[in-house]
């Protein structure tokens, strides 16, 4: 696995390389520059990517997924309204501890008496479906995962994998 | 049958050929290609080897790159204006197989079997593209023509079969006749554009095309070789996403939406397409007629929803061997496709791929995605639109969403 500095440059060159290419996606937010990398994890705690926000003044508009060899799997962007900037929602990757446990707290999930452990980004699911995961427990074991994202909160019993029927999307 | 032309019909003198290998290697290099990294002060070898078509019209030039210790590489370019581009290829290292030693090694096998003929070397041809041969002319006691045979360059063996209905990668065909006249125009069309390109690029940039460039020199023109985008008309990359209406100035069209809930990516994932077409549905009718339940939706309900809430007027097809190749197809007809990985459901909206890339490797390749995730209860506050590298996810099926061929 890559370094974040080295996430970071990977990051910069590949959204230099978009710019110059003139990829309409990024035109419209001339002012880009790539944010602190955060490591993404699978659900079972194994590193799986670096996601790299991009961010335009102080709203993150965008994203670049850096994989473990400093391949670029995906860049893009989350927010298409650069004339209302503050109407872009804030990506889940760059939600503070704060705000993610104020969420999971207010949607019920996340009580006083839940045991958590610190919230960890992961992909529930294939890469890309990034949601931060609060694991409880109940008498020493891990009883939920709770998913809190910047849309919404979810849960399900500790280690039920997403995607275990390959029929179901 | 491969009938032999005698009069080439697009041919590019080698001189030209030259320069497009030129432009493109210092191009390459100074627009920071990494695997091109030492090459912009390569020298390149005086003579070509030529390669000729099956059917006897020259098909490409084959130029060594020479580093310190010899050669680095090679850049085939277009012999013919139906080729439809300048270089064809950029190969890096040393060539597998070397023609001195493969035209004896045809030569003896020509004698081994065909002992009472007499056998004469007479060009490199491409047989089965990229795969290299010697033709052998073969004579009898008289001195008379009896025809020729084709012994590939790599091993001696002789190549047998004939024909473009084969197998892929196992049958000698010609490139050149393989091609209708209606391909054969669009190939030289944008072989023009690529020499209009260049001409431009000697306009502006004159030393770009200066053999004798010495290393610090080339170095200081290092930043005036990259491409400009002013007047580059050959791009490093083609792509193409959908369009709105594909006459005058369309415009690019795909909305996007999120999935409102956590299990709703392909529920989301039709909403989009169904926009496309015209057809509007709020995410819990779409779900209602997908059959999406608790954990997700299968692809048959897929299916069976853009059919049914389309009244037939779509037809939607499953495909569970996606290729990147089907997904370009349908871009280049104007219609999305949904995209699925392991438990997500996507939409495919465009394609990139790399123009130039080294021998050896695969052209890089990618699709543009309208992902509905991150979900959002408020369809318009997430999502994401990404160009995403084809080898970078495991693709597990596509949904094509086609307007019927019935009438509705």
């Amino acid at each position: 696995m890559i370094t974040e500095q080295e996430a970071l440059d990977a990051a910069g060159r590949a959204l230099r390389a978009e710019r110059a290419r003139g990829e309409p996606l990024f035109s419209q937010w001339p002012l880009l520059s790539a944010a602190a990398p955060k490591l993404v994890q699978d659900v079972t705690g194994a590193p799986s990517y670096w996601i790299v926000g991009l961010v335009s003044g102080d709203r993150f508009v965008g994203f670049v997924r850096v994989m473990p060899d400093g391949g670029i799997a995906a860049i893009g962007v989350t927010c298409d309204r650069p004339q209302r900037p503050e109407t872009c929602p804030t990506p889940t990757f760059a939600l503070s501890r704060a705000e993610l446990e104020n969420f999971a707290r207010a949607s019920g999930s996340l009580t006083d008496d839940d045991q958590a452990s610190a919230p960890r980004l992961v992909h529930d699911g294939p890469p890309g479906r990034d949601m931060w995961l609060i694991e409880t427990r109940k008498d020493g074991s891990p009883d939920r995962w709770i998913f809190v994202g910047a849309g919404g909160v979810y849960e399900r019993p500790a280690g039920a994998v997403h995607g275990a029927d390959p029929a179901l999307e | 049958m491969v009938i032999r032309r005698q009069d080439p019909r697009a041919l590019v003198k080698p001189e030209r050929a030259f320069e497009h290998a030129l432009m493109t290697v210092r191009r390459s290099w100074a627009g920071g290609t990494e695997d091109l990294r030492d090459w912009g002060e390569a020298d390149f070898s005086p003579k070509a080897l030529e390669i000729y078509d099956l059917n006897g019209e020259p098909l490409f030039y084959e130029f060594g790159v020479l580093g310190r210790g010899g050669e680095i590489g090679r850049i085939k370019t277009a012999a013919s204006r139906l080729v439809g581009t300048g270089v064809v290829a950029v190969e890096q290292g040393e060539r597998r197989w070397d023609p001195e030693t493969a035209i004896k090694m045809a030569l003896n096998r020509a004698k081994e079997l065909y002992p009472r003929n007499t056998a004469e070397a007479k060009e490199f041809v491409c047989y089965c593209y990229p795969k290299i041969g010697i033709r052998v002319e073969l004579y009898n006691s008289k001195g008379r023509e009896k025809g020729s045979v084709i012994f590939d360059v790599s091993d001696g063996s002789q190549v047998t079969e004939f024909g473009d209905e084969g197998i892929e990668g196992q049958m000698a065909y010609s490139f050149l006749d393989s091609l209708d006249a209606q391909e054969g125009h669009a190939r030289m069309s944008r072989y023009d554009v690529e020499d209009k390109e260049l001409e431009a690029a000697r306009e502006r940039t004159p030393r770009l095309f200066d053999r004798d460039l010495g290393k610090d020199e080339i170095q200081k023109l290092k930043v005036e070789f990259t491409l400009q985008s002013s007047y580059a008309l050959i791009p490093f990359y083609s792509s193409r996403v959908l369009k709105y209406g594909p006459r005058c100035t369309p415009h690019d069209c795909f909305e996007l939406y999120a999935q409102q809930t956590n299990v709703y990516c392909a529920v989301a994932t039709g909403q989009m397409i169904l926009d496309f077409y015209r057809r509007y549905f709020d995410q819990t009718a779409i779900a209602a007629a997908m059959g999406t339940g608790a954990s997700g939706t299968s692809n048959s309900g897929q299916v069976a929803g853009y059919e049914s809430l389309s009244n037939g007027c779509l037809d939607a097809t499953y495909d569970g061997s996606a290729d990147w190749a089907e997904a370009k197809a349908e871009i280049d007809a104007n219609r999305p496709v949904k995209s699925g990985i392991p438990g997500h459901a996507r939409v495919c909206t465009g394609w990139k791929r790399q123009n130039f890339w080294l021998f050896g490797t695969q052209p890089k390749k990618w699709l543009r995605i309208h992902d509905p995730w991150p979900w959002n209860s408020n369809i318009c506050n997430g999502g994401a639109v990404y160009w995403e590298d084809w080898d970078s996810v495991t693709h597990t099926n596509f949904i094509y969403v086609r307007h019927a061929t019935t009438s509705h």
